[in-house]
């Protein structure tokens, strides 16, 4: 295993650096995380993602994590000394897709200690069914870890790192053998009665209990924050107060709001089912540092062992860093234990800690803990 | 906000949701996939199932998995332990009693199973981690399972329908069935899309009612159509009926239809059900059948033949006119049963008549063929050619009716009969020839082998004495005290020796060429400094003789090439000694070019072919001598004349033909003869023509080393002498053996460092005393290296087997078997090249040798050879290991041979005395 990084963001620091690590014989696959300030295109990344020969994932992302740094700009290169079998979902907004077909060949159950990086475009409009696809197919016998990649623009462009080059629209799954533990938490509390869904288009809230989507959540926000709610400072509020998806027996399934259209529905990050019940959350930052090391301890708990943890990959919400700002320090520190840490603060985070329903989070805190061999 | 009335809540909207997620589809995974996924998420399981309940094989209750979520939930490494316990046949029962309470929950490790029961269908499985779902939503859920239930149910008796639906369609399809329904009350026909297509109409265009039916069916048939169908409904009469239908198009089809009627419950017609097929064709087909078959009839009668026709339902057949003829009976005279064909065959051809019959009825053969004999009414006996084929069979194949002739054709046997008697005379002979040429073929192979062991053990018998008397002639031609006379005898034996080596040279090369035991031997080396030396050979003697000698080489002529340079010189000298030995006036021409050689393989390195043509003006050959002149120990009249031993030539298209080429010749009597070959070479590029490196002589041991103590173990006095005279000067002590067991009694007491053993030795040969000495200790210590002149190159494997250090073959080259010698004593030599004077060179080099009689005998012949050969490589050799002897006479040679003056160095050598 080797990681490195590359502070310039510039097109020749990231091929430089890409092709260091892609040229170490103990290297067999390469995880990328860069940050969306690098000005990623398909002109100034394809050349020297296709000039990669060892398999390749890896996401641009708002930022990225690097120990206790949070940078902005920057990659993060990550060398594998296990292989990784890639494959990929393509065209993921399309209604059409049968998602089930296209991951049916994703993974291999026979493989030893099963671990999925899963990668998606943050802005596809399918990303809960391919989440339900993956669970229907390969159930919980295998970790899943990974998040949405993207732009804090919310502007969709391509955005996942391929050997073929830089890619929207699509998802990677890239299974790999190696022991892992996963935590997930968000620390997220209910502030509001349960809401029926009663309209929803994937991601897109229409109705809530038969009323204009908007309308009902904006008089919760407005009266649990004491702020006018529109469309000019939607997000700066609604990230203090994201949707939370009941499920019987579990912690809810967060839903950030992030854009609301003229017509009063509510455009979530991730799939929000119609006829499921919401509920209004807000956080306060301790209850979301707390979550954070809670979801290291129950990633740490899943393995009966984990003096052998080399690497520690820390998947967490861009919200929780706009949210908790200069405090983010603390989410950090909270999970590190010195050991080598890298992550990516993303759009929607996917992971399972083994026991429930595999889901796409959103403003959640997902620890993998990873012994390679 | 009150959590509990927030959980009622919730639990109440979870089980309405699912409830929603029941739709309406009649496929069973359709219907039920939404269902667990809804479920699973609402409810956070990790897996659930649906599972029917059906009967094994034994007749106990199993669940059948109908739709499972994940889809891999079997591989689950929980999923055997909760399986085991929900589908115990125990609890199965149990919930058919009703005694088990339902749902029921199953702790397993870190969760729980829900069962739900499915009334009337199975059971819905729910895996869970940690909290168990509440006992109140638990039943709350019962519902939501019933509802279930009945949705699956429902698909069940969907796809029973439907495979119903799809059977009978299958079945009326496969059939080419239309199906009509007439409902009596509302008028209304309906025709399935094969009842439109059967009266040629598209489905759209059936106004379905009765009179449009009506309309379609022939005017003619129409009455009786219409009272058919009303005596149907009135039960009077059933369908089927047969009519015809009038096509849009024109065409007239005819349709068979079949009806049953569903009555109400006083018995009044509701409706009339049939279907209705074509029978058009097979109307027809029977028309023609009936006609063809008396057409048939009355062609094979017309023929000879008898026909049969048995009806096998009845037994009865019945039996032409002719067929009953053909047995010498009238028409009257037999029954119609098979009895009477079958009593009348000759009971040795009833189970052949039996076998091929069955064969035939049980599908195996496509007709029934049998020959038999039959017994005629004046008790004689006819072959009969009986034929048949199945012409109707029942549905599950049971033949219904054959048909066949009788053919007469005991003229035919008769005839065959006596064709195989002749025939097996033929064989006996073929046989017995066979076994005779058999015979005389093992004899040849045997007498083809022994005549190869003799031609190699005459070569080692006769050459081995001859080297003697030519070498001592030679001794003798060299005293000056003999007179001219006794001069010209000994040249006289020198000349009849050479022959007579040459002859045997000769016999054994054909007798290896026959064994097949001559490889091709390739090596690098320049062609053009060869043929120079060829050249020079023969100019020579064609001066001698007043020919003029001409050797044209083209400039397609590589220098360098990889041939078998041995063979090339050997066919080389044949042809053009040949031309200058026949030719008396006139000339020789040797041409010689290189083409591309086309036809090598591309893995084959040969890519040129050398052509050569000697040409001559000699006395030609006669059209007669042509075809004999390659064959082995025949000659032209000239040839014979001259002395040949028939097998130049012989040896020479041989040796070609291995060089990949071709030996032919064109001559006419008085007009020449012009020889052209062919051999296939690789060409090398110039750059690899390295000199071979400098050979250098061996002059004494070197200082450091003592004297080296030789054993030399050899039955023949000559050959001993040889080999002693070779290592003496360099400083080794020989002693000699006659045979293997004094050489065993010396070497115990006298230890030499080396043994040189002849493997050929009476008393003990070579190779026992190698074996004996190889036993003790200070054997196996000594360098033994076995000396042998043995003709086939393979007993090398034999001599090596026997533990010797190396093998040495006669004639050898001094300087290789001094350097294999020293090599394996572990000494070293000083050379010619170390003492710069011993290889300077004098003006003495222009004087005239000294007499050559100080050179060993062995030097001397093996110089004549490559003299006689034109191989100056061999001879350079040869002067070298001269030097060691005589200085002068080395010198002398080297500069007649630098010179190419091969007049003077053949006259030398022979007569001793240098020719001016």
């Amino acid at each position: 295993m080797r990681i490195e990084l590359d502070r310039s963001g510039t097109p020749d620091g990231f091929a430089c650096v890409l092709h260091s690590v892609a040229a170490d014989p103990n290297v067999s696959a390469i995880l990328v995380l860069a940050c969306d300030d690098n000005g990623h295109t398909p002109a100034n990344t394809d050349p020297v993602l296709r000039s990669i020969a060892k398999p390749l994932i890896g996401g641009v992302f708002p930022q990225i994590i690097f120990g206790l740094e949070r940078l902005s700009r920057g990659t993060i290169v990550l060398g594998l000394t296990e292989s990784l079998d890639v494959h990929l979902v393509r065209n993921l907004s399309d209604p059409a897709a049968d998602l089930n077909l296209a991951i049916e060949s994703a993974i291999d159950l026979q493989k030893p200690d099963p671990v999925a990086f899963v990668i998606v475009d943050g802005f596809a409009r399918r990303i809960s069914g391919l989440v339900d696809a993956l669970f229907q197919t390969y159930g919980l016998e295998i970790n899943y870890l990974g998040g949405g990649a993207g732009s804090l623009s919310f502007v969709q462009k391509p955005c996942v790192l391929t050997n073929e080059g830089i890619l929207q629209d699509v998802a990677i799954i890239a299974q790999a053998s190696v022991r892992s533990g996963i935590g997930v938490a968000h620390g997220w509390n209910v502030v509001s009665d349960p809401i029926k869904v009663t309209d929803a288009d994937r991601n897109i809230i229409i109705s809530l209990n038969h009323q204009p989507a908007f309308d009902v959540y904006r008089e919760i926000v407005q009266r649990r924050s004491g702020r006018e709610l529109g469309n000019d400072n939607f997000f700066d509020v609604a990230k203090f107060h994201p949707f939370g998806i009941r499920k019987m027996g579990s912690e809810m399934v967060v839903r950030d709001p992030i854009t609301v259209a003229p017509n009063g529905s509510l455009a979530c990050v991730g799939e929000v089912p119609k006829g499921s019940f919401v509920c209004v959350l807000e956080g306060k930052p301790e209850t979301l540092i707390a979550a954070a090391r809670d979801a290291n301890t129950i990633a740490s708990q899943a393995l009966d062992d984990t003096s052998g943890v080399r690497l520690r990959i820390f998947v967490d919400c861009i919200s929780r860093a706009l949210f908790l700002q200069d405090g983010f320090t603390a989410e950090l520190e909270a999970v590190d234990d010195g050991c080598p840490m890298i992550g990516a603060l993303t759009l929607g985070e996917i992971a399972n800690s083994g026991r429930d329903y595999l889901e796409f989070y959103n403003k959640t805190a997902v620890v993998g803990l990873f012994l390679p061999r | 906000m009150n959590s509990t009335h927030v959980d009622v809540a919730l639990e109440t909207e979870i089980l309405f949701e699912i409830l929603l997620s029941i739709g309406e589809s009649t496929d069973l995974e359709t219907l039920l996939t939404p269902v667990l996924v809804r479920t699973l998420r609402l409810l956070n399981g990790n897996g659930a199932a649906v599972l029917q309940r059906q009967l094994g094989e034994d007749g106990q209750p199993l669940l059948q998995s109908v739709c499972m979520l994940p889809r891999v939930l079997e591989r689950n490494r929980r999923y055997k332990e909760f399986s085991e316990r929900w589908s115990s046949s125990a609890i199965l029962a149990a919930f058919d009693d009703q005694t088990t309470p339902s749902p029921l929950s199953v702790p397993v490790d870190g969760g729980v199973v829900h069962v739900f029961q499915l009334p009337r269908f199975g059971v819905l499985v729910l895996s869970k981690f940690g909290t168990p779902l509440s006992f109140s939503f638990l039943h709350a859920f019962e519902p939501v399972a019933s509802k279930l239930a009945g949705a699956a149910n429902g698909c069940l008796y969907e796809l029973q329908l439907r495979r119903q639906g799809q059977r009978l369609e299958l079945a009326t399809r496969s059939a080419a069935m239309g199906v009509w329904e007439w409902d009596i009350a509302s008028g209304r026909l309906d025709w399935d899309d094969r009842m439109c297509e059967l009266y040629g109409i598209a489905p759209e265009t059936f106004s379905r009612t009765f009179g449009d039916f009506a309309n379609r069916v022939h005017p003619d048939d129409r009455p009786y159509t219409i009272a058919q169908i009303e005596a149907t409904i009135v039960g009077a009469a059933p369908l089927p009926t047969e009519h015809r239908a009038c096509l849009p198009d024109g065409d007239v089809r005819i349709l068979r239809t079949h009806a049953s009627v569903a009555r109400g419950e006083t018995g009044e017609p509701l409706r009339v059900v049939g279907v209705a097929y074509d029978i058009t064709e097979t109307t027809y087909a029977d028309q023609a059948l009936r006609e063809s078959e008396e057409r048939w009839q009355f062609a094979l009668e017309g023929s000879g033949d008898g026909v049969w026709d048995w009806n096998l339902e009845t037994g009865q057949v019945h039996y032409s006119r002719q067929w009953k003829a053909m047995l010498g009976y009238n028409e009257f005279s037999i029954g119609d049963s098979v009895e009477d064909w079958r009593s009348r065959i000759h009971p040795d051809d009833l189970p052949d008549f039996q076998e091929a019959l069955e064969k035939h009825f049980r599908a195996e053969s496509s007709v029934y063929q049998n020959e038999h004999r039959m017994r005629c009414k004046d008790g004689s006996w006819k072959w009969i050619l009986d034929r048949g084929k199945v012409i109707s069979r029942a549905p599950e194949g049971t033949p219904l009716r054959v048909i066949g002739t009788h053919t007469d054709i005991t003229e035919r046997v008769k005839n065959a009969e006596e064709l195989e008697q002749h025939r097996n005379r033929l064989e006996e002979l073929v046989v017995a020839r066979t076994v005779e040429l058999a015979e005389a073929k093992t004899i040849a192979e045997t007498a083809n082998r022994a005549k190869s062991l003799f031609l190699a053990n005459m070569s080692h018998e006769i050459r081995t004495p001859m080297n003697a008397i030519l070498g001592f002639a030679q001794v003798l031609a060299s005293d000056t005290s003999i007179s001219v006379r006794q001069a010209e005898h000994i040249r006289t034996i020198t000349r009849s020796g050479e022959h007579l080596l040459r002859l045997i040279n000769d016999i054994l090369d054909m007798s290896k060429i026959e064994a097949g035991r001559v490889t091709l031997q390739p090596s690098l080396f320049n062609l053009h400094e060869f043929l120079e030396d060829i050249d020079l050979l023969f100019r020579g003697r064609a001066r001698a003789k007043g020919l003029q000698m001409v050797l044209e080489r083209d400039l397609s002529v590589p220098r360098q090439v990889t041939m078998d340079q041995s063979k090339l010189r050997q066919v080389m000298l044949n042809l053009i000694g040949n031309a200058v030995k026949f030719t008396e006036t006139g000339g020789v021409a040797v041409r010689l070019r290189a083409e591309p050689a086309s036809i090598t393989s591309p893995d084959d390195p040969r890519t040129l072919r050398l052509v050569v043509e000697v040409d001559d003006s000699g006395p030609g050959i006669s059209e007669r001598d042509l075809p004999r002149m390659f064959v082995a120990f025949q000659q032209a009249d000239g040839g014979a004349k001259a002395g040949g031993t028939g097998l130049g030539l012989a040896i020479s298209r041989n040796f070609v033909e291995m060089m990949g080429g071709r030996l032919t010749v064109t001559s006419q009597l008085g007009k020449g003869s012009c020889f052209r070959f062919d051999a296939l070479l690789e060409p090398a590029p110039d750059a690899l023509a390295e000199a071979s490196p400098p050979q250098r002589s061996i002059v004494c041991l070197a200082p450091e080393f003592p004297p080296q103590r030789v054993l030399v173990v050899d039955d023949l006095p000559d050959n001993r002498g040889l080999i002693c005279e070779l290592l003496k000067p360099i400083g080794f002590e020989v002693r000699e053996a006659d045979n293997g067991a004094e050489a065993i009694d010396i070497f115990h007491r006298w230890s030499p460092h080396a043994v040189l053993m002849d493997m050929r030795m009476p008393v003990m040969d070579g190779y026992e005393a190698t074996r004996r000495l190889r036993a003790t200790e200070a054997g196996r210590a000594t360098t033994i290296i076995a000396v042998t002149a043995s003709a086939f190159e393979d007993d090398e494997d034999r001599v090596m087997a026997t533990g010797v250090n190396a093998y040495v073959r006669k004639p050898f080259r001094s300087e290789e078997f001094l350097e294999s010698l020293g090599r394996h004593l572990g000494v070293r030599y000083v050379y010619s090249d170390d003492n710069p004077q011993a290889g300077s060179e004098t003006e003495a080099g222009d004087q005239a040798p000294g007499k050559l009689s100080v050179l060993p005998q062995s030097i001397l012949q093996a110089m004549r050879q490559a003299v006689a050969e034109g191989d100056m490589g061999r001879m350079t050799d040869l002067i070298r290991q001269a030097e060691t002897v005589d200085s002068d006479a080395a010198r002398a040679l080297r500069k007649l041979a630098d010179r190419y003056e091969y007049d003077k160095l053949e006259g030398w050598l022979i007569d001793g005395t240098l020719a001016e």
